[in-house]
């Protein structure tokens, strides 16, 4: 959204901060209001012509009438709460019994400043408790979960402005404060969800996942659904307050959350689950035939979970966005047209779910028809009667072994279910490319009817209000630091009415609203501990060992990552090392005259030339360092540390190891080389 | 789902370390992420008689690419970036590939190559990484 970038630039104070705020503040209006009553027992007649003196000191000291104002009213309401408690003041001189912080609470709510105080501490208690929540079940957050729940939050936070003020028109604080108090509690939960689908994310393409974290996990999404189901009661509560079409407001976004959990809750089972019999496989390695079987019917509940999942979130965020537009009579205000926006894309998002649902039924009707299911006997015959199939023949999908297959016209053999979410892209043969078109049914069904149409224009309540959904996939409009799973898709939603077209004193504007799905992989310019930046300078001095530590160190806190820093050191962007070469440089040219090496004094006239011939830029940088900074002795050095070198790499090693060890190896050769070079063109000039 | 996705990754890292094809590293950047891998691809003209006596301008070299995978991994193709400089007519100046086993499947939009030349299940990482490799020699 283009208003998050708004959002982003408020100066939002940190939660300490916040919370000492909010507690003095709550603090303050304690003792205030404690002041109060107790100044209330002592005069309680007295009081009326004391506030009224203090309020014509007020109008006389205070130059700014609106703050006196609001003394006045703030005074009348006390004056008119006075009164009432000043009957029953008696009891109230114990400072713990319970009339007194009755009385306590009731002066509070009926005041709107304290009112406000009131409301403001319990969100910060409930940011508390969520910030604690968040810290015992999932740690620290990664980057890109932070900055998804920022955008939740704030999209959220409009919406419900939106919902508030467009469509109910509250006016009355008392009303805007119950509103505020289900939508606090709504949002909390949302947040809480949102969280877990995210660290799911996380979970599911990573190979050392403890099941101790997805319990915990597990443990909180059941507590989100208990209060779900309290807020089902609070949704009663509401009927009885607001009348039916506030409770199903309430009702739709409830049904929503819980929906969701539910959904995010059987996801982490299912996940918990595999874990689970991964790992007895692991140990028994025997059961892998049920095991199979299991696995295909599975997938397929899975997938009518997932199906029907989405097709009654959808339908119930489009009746609640419906009942929203029908609510608000006016069909030409700001709020409709938000929620328009709103409805558009949930209806092109059904529409979609439901032609991939399509897809998915004439895979799976053509596969039972076409292509014959094999059992394993049938499986073992076939091996038997042709040459070219070994039993240990694995899937080209998913490379595991069959059980079952299906096969193809071309004879090729694949798992029903690899195979039919291939057929749901593409209708070929995966390996030979036979292409396998229905001729009974013309529509293939290829990937581009998934994609939305590039632009849907509609005429809303007028000819010029054209709606477009750019659903942007083509790869020159990714962003190029963008390496992500998901596949990363904008949709931009662009109201313009053109006035200019009707009369000419009409105004034309445009509104654009884009929805950013973030990539969940991204890699985020967080700042960097000094351990990873140590590591990183390491890496730095594999590639120039020449370069003191605190030179590559210094760039890094500026850069933040190891190419740059390189690209600064190979482009000469560094001061310090232009310094520190030109010392180099004086040092080794007295070094190199009274040098006796074998070709230490022709290899300076030589090099340069030889450097000039070679384009690419890579081996140039190399020859850079060669020329100026890395001395003969260096290179010895290096030759001399020989590893034993061996392909394949010894894959015990971990990664890095191997990593460098290749690296240290390639530049071995290409420094033996560039010394035969040398050699052999010192031999030419020398020999005539 | 990402479970078979994640299941075939292990597989071919398995392979990858080893049986590894000449000069060629890969593997996951952290156990955290298995989607994401680092690759180092490397040119030695030994693995290349017949590219010729003069060689080829990234003999020597160590060119490091990234690959992110999609969650439906042998489905839709993955990413390749890569992140060393490389001066090359299919490697755009951000480092992204242009090879067409990496181009997701069905028809080209340009009509200019065959859905047979674009990514397919069968394909892997060791496969794209020597037809990247057979890329920078010729």
């Amino acid at each position: 959204m283009a208003l998050r970038h708004l959002f982003e630039k408020l100066p939002i104070p940190s939660l300490r901060l916040y919370t000492s705020i909010s507690s003095l503040l709550l603090i303050g209006n304690l003792i205030y209001i404690n002041q109060l009553i107790q100044f209330s027992d002592d005069s309680g007649h007295t009081l009326k012509s004391e506030y009224n003196t203090i309020n014509t000191t007020n109008f006389e000291t205070v130059s700014s009438v609106n703050i006196s104002e609001t003394l006045n009213a703030v005074s009348g309401t006390i004056v008119k709460k006075n009164e009432s408690i000043s009957a029953e003041s008696l009891a109230t001189n114990d400072p713990l019994s319970l009339t007194y912080i009755q009385t306590l609470f009731s002066i509070m709510i009926s005041e709107p400043l304290s009112l406000l105080i009131l409301v403001n501490a319990a969100y910060c208690a409930l940011t508390l408790v969520g910030k604690s929540i968040q810290l015992v079940v999932f740690g620290t957050l990664r980057p890109i979960e932070v900055q998804r729940i920022k955008d939740k939050f704030w999209n959220y936070a409009f919406y419900k402005f939106i919902f508030l003020f467009g469509v109910l028109n509250v006016e009355d604080l008392n009303d805007i404060v119950l509103w505020l108090l289900w939508f606090s509690l709504l949002g909390f939960l949302i947040v809480f969800c949102q969280l877990c689908k995210d660290r799911f994310e996380l979970l599911s393409v990573s190979t050392s996942v403890r099941s101790w974290e997805l319990i915990k996990i597990i443990g909180l999404l059941n507590f989100v659904f208990c209060c779900c189901m309290s807020l089902f009661g609070l949704c009663l509560f509401g009927l009885n307050i607001g009348g039916l079409s506030v409770f199903f407001f309430m009702l739709a976004e409830t049904v929503l959350l819980s929906l969701d959990t539910v959904y995010v809750l059987a996801k982490y089972c299912m996940h918990l689950y595999t874990l689970q019999q991964h790992q007895q496989q692991i140990a028994s390695s025997s059961t892998a035939i049920d095991n199979s079987n299991n696995n295909e019917t599975r997938l397929l509940i899975a997938y009518y979970c997932e199906f029907i999942f989405d097709v009654l979130t959808l339908t119930i965020d489009i009746c609640h966005h419906l009942q929203m537009l029908l609510h608000c009579n006016i069909f030409l205000s700001m709020a409709s047209l938000v929620v328009c926006m709103q409805l558009k894309p949930l209806i092109d998002e059904l529409m979609q779910r439901m032609k991939r649902h399509n897809l998915y039924r004439l895979a799976m009707s053509k596969m039972e028809q076409k292509y014959p299911l094999l059992t394993k006997y049938e499986l073992e015959e076939k091996f038997k009667k042709n040459r070219n199939y070994s039993p240990d023949e694995v899937c080209s999908i998913c490379w595991e072994r069959f059980e079952k297959a299906r096969c193809l016209p071309c004879g090729h053999l694949f798992h029903q279910n690899c195979l039919r979410s291939w057929l749901e892209q593409d209708p070929s043969c995966p390996v030979c490319r036979l292409p396998l078109h229905d001729e009974t049914s013309p529509s293939a069904p290829t990937t581009a009817n998934v994609q939305p149409q590039p632009a849907a224009s509609f005429n809303l309540f007028w000819p010029s209000f054209t709606v477009g959904n750019n659903a942007r996939t083509s790869q020159q409009q990714q962003p190029q630091g963008a390496v992500g799973n998901a596949v990363p898709r904008q949709r931009n939603h662009l109201f313009r009415f053109d006035g200019s077209r009707y009369a000419s004193w009409l105004p034309s504007f445009s509104v654009e609203v884009t929805h950013t799905h973030n990539f969940p992989f991204r890699f985020g310019r967080q700042r960097l501990s000094t351990t990873q930046l140590n590591t990183m300078v390491q890496h730095v001095r594999q590639i120039f060992p020449q370069i003191p530590n605190n030179i590559i160190l210094n760039d890094l806190q500026r850069t933040q990552s190891i190419d740059s820093t390189i690209n600064n050191i190979m482009d000469r962007r560094i001061r310090d090392l232009n310094i520190l070469e030109q010392q180099a440089d004086a040092t080794g040219n007295h070094l190199d005259s009274s040098d006796t090496d074998s070709y230490g004094s022709s290899s300076s006239s030589n090099s340069s030339p030889s450097s000039s011939d070679v384009e690419d830029s890579d081996i140039r940088q190399t020859t850079n360092i060669n020329n100026s900074t890395l001395s003969e002795l260096q290179i010895d050095n290096m030759m001399n540390d020989q590893e034993l070198y061996s392909w394949p790499l010894d894959h015990r090693k971990p990664f890095s190891d191997r990593k460098r060890q290749l690296i240290t190896h390639m530049r071995r050769c290409y420094i033996e080389r560039e010394r035969s070079q040398l050699q052999t063109k010192s031999d030419l000039l020398s020999s005539p | 789902m990402a479970g078979s996705a994640l299941r075939r990754l292990i597989a071919e890292y398995k392979q990858l370390t080893t049986n590894p094809p000449d000069g060629i590293l890969a593997g996951p950047m952290s156990e955290e992420n298995f989607f994401e891998w680092e690759a180092l691809i490397t040119l030695l003209l030994k693995s290349f008689p017949s590219s010729g006596p003069s060689g080829t301008p990234f003999e020597f070299g160590v060119f490091v690419a990234r690959l992110a995978f999609p969650t439906d991994y042998p489905l839709s193709p993955p990413k390749m970036r890569f992140t060393s400089e490389l001066f090359h007519p299919n490697i755009y100046a951000d480092g992204r590939v242009c090879i067409s086993i990496l181009h997701s499947p069905g028809e080209d939009p340009m009509g200019y190559e065959t859905s047979a030349e674009r990514w397919s299940p069968v394909q892997s990482i060791e496969k794209i990484l020597l037809s990247v490799v057979s890329l920078l020699a010729g």
